[in-house]
């Protein structure tokens, strides 16, 4: 096409328009590129996503499976005592998987935008106080004290209260998990940039620099951890990430190997 | 003689009902949750065969055959491993020299029985 514009005295003032178009034709090409290239790395965020959903579903899976073959094939034995022990972790397992299929909806749900965030003015007392009450069991069981120090002036924080009624017991609940018995979890409010700076703080076992990077992955599982912990579902943290930035904020991990984590996040005042 | 057999898997459920169908068959059968005191187990035990899972916190599956492989004490245990986990082409071929058997999860038990009897046929 430039070949014949040359030629042509007549279409001399189309050669901006062609150069223009040229440009065009590379700037488009640029883009759809950059698009085919962004689309890939979708699939391949999607791909790594289904595999680690898989493979947390398979974990329980595989019990119930081998539990329903084990009472199939005794049940009618009269030296099989166990019948009662095995139905009440089949009931755990089930119940194991129905939570993470909820959780998993959930932080879709929270990811796709699909959950309407609805603030109102929440007094952060009372969400306190709902915290505790949920978690008081793992807190009795667990001998630790919860204490929180919210300052005077801040009454109430302009949020959704159920969303985040759900990222207090998840970030407290995971302190408490991590905590040694008869250790102490704070929770701190204070003013700051016009926004409610809120910390959690345990005095567990912390977690490595490394880990501190990949911490609020969907199911991301620190390395260097008791097995005597309580395996979770591996969302609780995902999902509080999720709601802080759904309140438009940021969440943050600070934490030493032994000393124990803080994770430090804002929400909006009214 | 009766045979030996080591779990190594954080999954208790599973384990728990694992020990109990192995011990039903008539072996015997011990039980870790971590790749780590699996190497402190094999330091004073020798089993016939180790039930190995892929993803373990502290020491995965794949580190703790690495090392148990290196021990020539361990020379003629038959290791089979399981993983919930899609294996990378490299994982599954670093795994294809250090097991004997791969099973993914979620299995049969009964499958897992068979392929146990089998491999434990085989070991002298």
């Amino acid at each position: 096409m430039a070949t014949k514009v040359q030629k042509s005295g007549d279409s001399v003032s189309e050669v901006p328009e062609v150069a223009l178009s040229a440009d065009n034709l590379e700037e488009e090409n640029r883009r759809l590129r950059r698009e085919v290239k962004e689309l890939h790395l979708s699939q391949r965020v999607s791909d790594e996503y289904l595999s680690v959903v898989t493979h947390e579903l398979s974990t329980p899976l595989t019990a119930i499976k081998a539990y329903v073959e084990a009472l199939t094939m005794h049940h009618k034995d009269p030296e099989f005592t166990q019948s009662t022990e095995f139905l009440r972790v089949l009931d755990r397992e089930t119940s194991r998987l129905i939570r993470l299929v909820d959780r998993t909806q959930q932080i879709s749900r929270l990811t796709n935008g699909k959950h309407v965030v609805r603030p109102s003015h929440v007094d952060l007392q009372d969400l306190v106080d709902d915290v505790t009450d949920a978690l008081r069991p793992l807190l009795e069981d667990r001998a630790v004290e919860f204490l929180s120090d919210l300052p005077m002036d801040m009454q109430a924080v302009a949020v959704d209260r159920d969303l985040c009624k759900q990222l207090l017991i998840n970030l407290v609940h995971n302190a408490i998990k991590f905590s040694p018995e008869a250790g102490k979890v704070f929770l701190r409010a204070d003013v700051k940039d016009d926004r409610a700076e809120i910390t959690v703080s345990d005095e567990g076992c912390g977690v490595g620099p490394e880990d501190q990077q990949h911490i609020f992955e969907p199911f991301f599982r620190c390395s260097q951890v008791s097995t005597d912990v309580e395996r979770g579902s591996g969302l609780g943290l995902a999902i509080a990430k999720t709601i802080v930035e759904q309140h438009g904020g940021l969440i943050a991990v600070e934490s030493e190997v032994g000393k124990g984590t803080v994770l430090r996040f804002s929400l909006p005042l009214p | 003689m009766q045979k030996r057999i080591l779990i190594v898997d954080d999954d208790e459920p599973l384990a728990t009902v694992l020990t109990y169908a192995l011990r039903n068959e008539g072996l015997q059968v011990d039980w870790v949750n971590d790749g780590m005191k699996a190497l402190s187990y094999l330091g004073v035990n020798r089993p016939d065969l180790i039930v190995m899972d892929i993803m373990m916190p502290n020491l995965n599956g794949l580190e703790t055959m690495r090392i148990t492989r290196q021990n020539e004490l361990m020379d003629g245990v038959s290791i089979l491993a399981l993983s919930a986990k899609r294996l990378t082409d490299r994982e599954s071929m670093e795994l294809e020299g250090l097991c004997d058997a791969y099973m993914p999860k979620p299995f049969g038990v009964e499958h897992l029985l068979g392929t146990i009897m089998q491999l434990l046929s085989s070991t002298v």
